[in-house]
């Protein structure tokens, strides 16, 4: 009901009202950009993206889906324009790591260099786009089948599929660098 | 500080761990037990936002404005162009009434030059087709069936009684007159022949 009132002042194009939304939404937008584009920069100039094309377009926003089905997949669309337009270069993981690590957290660095969430984050990162989003979307969001069937335009049992393929795939990237079910 | 941030990624790692589980039981389980691997969002991201949202909204007004003082260049020169020809069309019908007098004169002329060269023709046409023929005509007095079943089916029906027959004086008498051999020749003028061949006009009086 809030959330209603709150996307109705926004379409009466209410500032306030914007910046409320998007402060709830900027990191799930965020980080479906990042585990796209695999690259901060660019993650954060898609973000922008999808946020002028939120604000621009909430007045065709008629409550058919949940509004965070609608902003998911304004934020897939502009990265996958983004990355047909730029035609990015999609960096490792590893470069990632190397060019950002100041901005990430140095303590946990200093505990411990790598540990297994950034594993984790890693094998995801070298999946194909296809499973890098929808892992996001399950594994890490935890949106349901029908949203993510929403999101990206597809049949829910499509989405199913994609999930167990992906998984498969990610299972097979821990086992590389050695990590198997139980830590 | 230290031991509550491994305190939190003792619990990230719990999930992380149930994760790791599933997948390798080959099923399908929940989402969401990977969420300890969100990424943090830059500190300048949410000011990035709304300061990009602002200049679009800026830059969309700047661009409504150009657009409309485009459209009103466009309509004032339209606007322009049209008054100027206006003015032009004005001065141009003044000289054009002028050579309208001159020219209704010569056209009233004409116009009756070619109405009486019509009416001509038409009087000629008429006279043409109201011309009269004189015609030879016999009046035969006959009560014979034979002869009138004869006109009915060979002859032309000029009027109730009088036919044009394409026939011989000898054969017009041999099958009209019959014995009577009475008839009454004259010669008068006839109108709507049906062509110029010359004609027996027979009268039949019963």
């Amino acid at each position: 009901m809030e959330e209603r009132d709150l996307i109705l002042r926004c379409q009466s194009r209410d500032e306030n009202a914007f910046e409320s939304l998007i402060s709830t939404y900027e990191a799930k937008i965020y980080n479906l950009c990042f585990y796209t584009l695999k690259n901060r920069e660019d993650a954060m100039d898609a973000t922008q993206e999808a946020s002028i094309k939120i604000y621009r377009y909430i007045n065709s926003f008629r409550g058919n889906s949940s509004i965070s089905t609608w902003i998911y997949r304004i934020t897939y669309n502009t990265c996958m324009d983004y990355i047909k337009k730029r035609k990015i270069n999609i960096v490792s993981y590893e470069e990632v790591v190397n060019v950002e690590d100041n901005i990430s957290s140095k303590v946990e660095a200093i505990v411990e260099k790598k540990e297994l969430k950034d594993k984790i984050k890693e094998c995801i990162l070298k999946l194909n786009s296809e499973h890098r989003t929808i892992i996001l979307l399950r594994d890490i969001n935890g949106l349901s089948y029908q949203e993510i069937a929403d999101i990206l335009n597809i049949e829910m049992g499509t989405v199913k599929s994609r999930i167990s393929r992906a998984r498969e795939a990610l299972k097979n990237e821990l086992v590389k660098i050695g990590i198997k079910g139980g830590g | 500080m230290s031991l509550l941030k491994l305190a939190l990624k003792g619990g990230a790692s719990m999930e992380i761990q149930q994760y790791l589980e599933r997948l390798n039981e080959d099923k399908e389980f929940e989402g969401g037990l990977l969420s300890g691997l969100c990424e943090e969002t830059p500190q300048e991201l949410h000011n990035n936002i709304i300061r990009s949202v602002e200049y679009d909204g800026r830059a969309k007004k700047e661009r409504m404005k150009k657009l409309l003082k485009s459209v009103a260049a466009v309509f004032i020169l339209v606007f322009a162009l049209s008054t100027a020809r206006g003015f032009l069309e004005i001065g141009g019908s003044a000289k054009k009434t002028a050579e309208n007098v001159v020219l209704s004169g010569a056209n009233q002329k004409q116009d009756s030059q070619e109405k009486q060269s019509v009416i001509s023709q038409d009087s000629t046409m008429d006279e043409k087709n109201l011309s009269k023929k004189t015609v030879r005509t016999y009046k035969i007095y006959t009560s014979n069936n034979e002869a009138v079943n004869f006109l009915n089916l060979n002859a032309k029906v000029i009027d109730e009684g009088t036919y044009a027959v394409d026939i011989s004086f000898e054969e017009a008498f041999r099958k009209l007159a019959g014995n009577n051999q009475s008839y009454f020749e004259s010669t008068e003028l006839l109108e709507n022949l049906p062509d110029d061949r010359e004609y027996f006009i027979v009268e039949v009086e019963k």
